[in-house]
């Protein structure tokens, strides 16, 4: 069974078609790098795969399931952390939790267990009652992955997870998301920062207006020693200079 | 046992309102407001309770009377109708939607109906609804303690009665949101409803210019009876009509009469539902190419009044504002129809001018991250504040330009009341927009910008608008007053000084404001941005 079918999907807004007849199908246990230019339709994409946005055609299936024939049975099985994070920022970070673990059905002493656990190795230490809105914007990122994670998801979608992130967190965050991968989690992954789909990411895919552009494990992408960052610019065509005309 | 999602929903929620109120207000300062609302309850709302108590004894002692019976059950389902349809409807147009942040909990396994749910509970926590429970309860209370056979069913009726309030709030809302998102077909409906208020009022002024009392007795007794068959079919009325066989020990009809009420109620909740869940794939925001020419560098408070103008546009609460012309027209009329244009024109003005306090007392609400980008501009602040005035003025300007529109078609004011009453307008606003500023600065709050839900604004914001409105209207409608009866004459030249000294007062202030403003840079970016 697939982790993850996505079936000629399309989404339009307007006259704007953000994601054009998009397919991807994942097996369980694939860590796959999204890559694509500002603008490219990633976040739309994993908006559609988790079922934030509904897709103008097309169909999206996660672990057998569809999401728009049973979206709370899908929901269960994922976990996300969306690109603008979409934390609710009233609340201290261990009331977040709280209120994230019960939306999964947890109890609270296994959510209190969980989150004391995820804020230790996440070296998320807030002061007592502080609200989320005041944290930084890197332990928001983290705080925000601790729920993607709280529930023990079987297919987690990271939408740059990376952005804003000290180095120290940089290698925790990557050493918790290969774990994930080693106990057959599916991970989805879009990140700018392409050294780092390099060496996280064994399956790209590059998307470029809406549609794939490239897709398949990096050494057959590539043509001989070619870095990713010569791929990606090849596949989306970036071909302006960097100078400016007044200075 | 783990804990269920309404619930968890409903913890989070006011988890949240907690945290924001000690963030916003510090202990002290909620201690203290909890103080004032006691205050006000023990005030106000107990002898409300009271008077309701007695009018539920009142009316429920007459309902096994064949006479008095059926006009009690009509008043009392008229009355706890108002309370639910007409609160619903008012309370969803003036923005009292939904109260859950539904974008955040779209992703979790969460099903719509109990996300429905959960919205409808939290509602109760908003001061229009609880009011309205508080009222129904006093009522309720009372006839229970006149037919006590009635116990059983008035839970059912309390539950009807809000419940229907907070759903057709939640309705209303939506249909309104999402008519905002096509101005051109809100505007059409507007020049439509303004035509067809505009011919029943003609005919309603006609028949009394002809000076036909019995005519327009005639017409009083038409509203009579169409309010009582209105009053006969509202679901309420058919839940007391239940009462009324309870009263007589017929368990079963009692019953029976519940079917409609009980329908009538999913059948919102149902709509609400559909309608709320359907909202989230059109959250998008589209790029509108409204913000290609932006700024205007001949002035920066030009620019910013621009800015802001544009940023009113393109909320939701701002495009509905350019309903409130008809709204207050209709609200103005019933009360000032008697007495003509001479007052009903000063306060359908003075009306315009304090429903733009939602804006007025949280000028930065709007702005929303984008108040960085202000605070980086090279702009002195003073320049900043009056930009933002600028901007507010334009978009009221536009709300008088449509009331004067309005007015002149309907009651055909002198231009000497136009001029008066627009004068009027014009100082308590100036003294709105003043303390608003003083307290957008202080108590500064994210607004939504694709909702209409308005009920955001702090509590000492709220208390400080309501005061500054009431004193607003009470000192120069009070002027008004004074000089339309005793010196007509002067009534232009009044108003313009009082307007010219409030202006005086404004730009005393701004050097003040302008310094606060500088000061809490910090607590206004932390809060909105």
């Amino acid at each position: 069974m697939l982790a993850l079918e996505l079936t000629h999907l399309t989404k339009r807004f307007g006259a704007t078609v953000a994601v054009d007849d998009f397919s991807l199908s994942l097996p369980p246990g694939t860590f796959l790098g999204l890559l694509g230019r500002n603008g490219a339709g990633k976040s739309t994409t994993l908006k559609l795969a988790t079922g934030l946005l509904q897709p103008t055609s097309g169909t999206v299936k996660v672990l057998g399931l569809d999401m728009a024939a049973d979206p709370i049975a899908v929901k269960r099985q994922i976990g996300a952390m969306p690109e603008d994070m979409a934390l609710l920022d009233l609340l201290t970070g261990p009331q977040y939790l709280r209120f994230v673990g019960r939306m999964y059905g947890l109890e609270d002493r296994e959510i209190d267990r969980r989150a004391a656990e995820l804020f230790e190795k996440l070296d998320l230490q807030p002061g007592p009652g502080t609200l989320i809105t005041d944290y930084s914007f890197g332990m928001k990122k983290k705080i925000s992955l601790s729920a993607a994670l709280l529930h023990g998801p079987k297919l987690l979608f990271l939408d740059e997870p990376f952005e804003g992130i000290d180095a120290v967190t940089n290698r925790t965050i990557k050493d918790i998301l290969l774990g994930l991968q080693h106990r057959g989690t599916t991970l989805v992954l879009t990140s700018h920062i392409l050294e780092v789909v390099e060496k996280l990411c064994p399956l790209i895919a590059i998307m470029d207006s809406g549609r794939m552009k490239g897709f398949g494990p990096l050494a057959s992408l590539r043509q001989g020693d070619e870095s990713l960052e010569s791929l990606f610019v090849d596949l989306v065509g970036g071909t302006h200079t960097g100078e400016l005309s007044w200075l | 046992m783990a804990v269920g999602p309404i619930r968890g929903l409903l913890i989070a929620h006011a988890q949240a309102g907690w945290n924001r109120s000690a963030k916003e207000l510090g202990r002290r300062g909620r201690l203290f407001l909890w103080g004032i609302l006691i205050l006000l309850a023990l005030l106000g709302v107990v002898p409300l309770l009271v008077i309701l108590v007695v009018a539920g004894y009142g009316l429920g002692g007459t309902l096994g009377d064949p006479e008095l019976g059926p006009v009690s059950v009509r008043v009392l389902g008229g009355l706890l109708g108002a309370f639910a349809l007409g609160g619903g409807l008012v309370g969803g147009l003036v923005g009292g939607s939904k109260q859950l942040a539904w974008e955040r909990y779209r992703g979790f396994p969460l099903a719509a109906r109990k996300l429905y749910l959960a919205e409808l509970l939290a509602g109760l926590g908003d001061l229009m609804p609880l009011a309205v429970a508080g009222c129904v309860t006093g009522l309720l209370l009372g006839l229970a303690v006149a037919q006590p056979a009635t116990l059983p069913l008035l839970p059912w009726v309390a539950l009807l009665t809000v419940g229907l309030l907070l759903s057709i709030r939640l309705l209303v809302g939506s249909l309104a949101a999402r008519l905002l998102k096509r101005l051109h077909l809100l505007l059409g409906l507007l020049v439509a409803a303004a035509w067809v208020g505009g011919a029943l009022l003609g005919s309603s002024l006609q028949a009394r210019d002809l000076a036909a009392e019995t005519r327009f007795l005639a017409l009083a007794q038409q509203a009579g009876r169409f309010g009582q068959t209105l009053a006969r079919a509202l679901p309420t009325t058919w839940a007391l009509e239940g009462l009324v066989a309870a009263t007589r020990g017929q368990a079963l009809r009692a019953l029976a009469w519940q079917a409609y009420p009980l329908l009538f109620l999913l059948a919102c909740m149902a709509l609400g539902s559909w309608l709320l869940n359907r909202e989230g794939a059109a959250l998008q925001v589209q790029p509108t190419g409204a913000a290609a020419r932006l700024w205007s560098f001949r002035n920066p408070a030009l620019g910013l009044a621009r800015l802001q103008w544009l940023t009113l546009l393109g909320s939701h609460l701002g495009k509905f504002g350019f309903a409130m012309p008809l709204m207050t027209l209709v609200l103005i009329k019933g009360p000032f129809a008697r007495v003509g244009p001479v007052w009903a024109v000063p306060g359908a003005f003075l009306y315009l001018a304090l429903v733009g306090n939602q804006f007025l007392f949280n000028q930065f609400g709007l702005d929303r991250e984008g108040v960085k980008a202000l605070f980086l501009l090279p702009i002195p602040a003073r320049d900043l504040l009056r930009g933002k005035l600028l901007g507010f003025a334009a978009y009221q300007g536009v709300q008088v330009l449509l009331l004067s529109l309005l007015l002149g078609l309907l009651l055909r004011p002198s231009p000497r009341e136009l001029f008066g009453s627009l004068l009027l307008m014009t100082c308590v606003f100036l003294v709105l927009a003043t303390l608003g500023q003083l307290f957008s600065v202080l108590y500064p709050r994210p607004m939504a910008r694709k909702s209409l839900q308005s009920g955001q604004l702090p509590l000492p914001s709220v208390l400080a608008s309501l005061g500054a409105s009431l004193g607003a209207a009470l000192v120069f409608g009070g002027s008004y007053f004074l000089l339309n009866t005793f010196a007509p004459g002067w009534l232009l030249a009044g108003m313009a000084a009082l307007a010219g000294c409030t202006f005086l007062g404004h730009r005393l202030c701004q050097p003040t404001l302008a310094e606060l403003w500088h000061r809490r840079r910090e607590a206004i970016v932390q809060a909105v941005g």
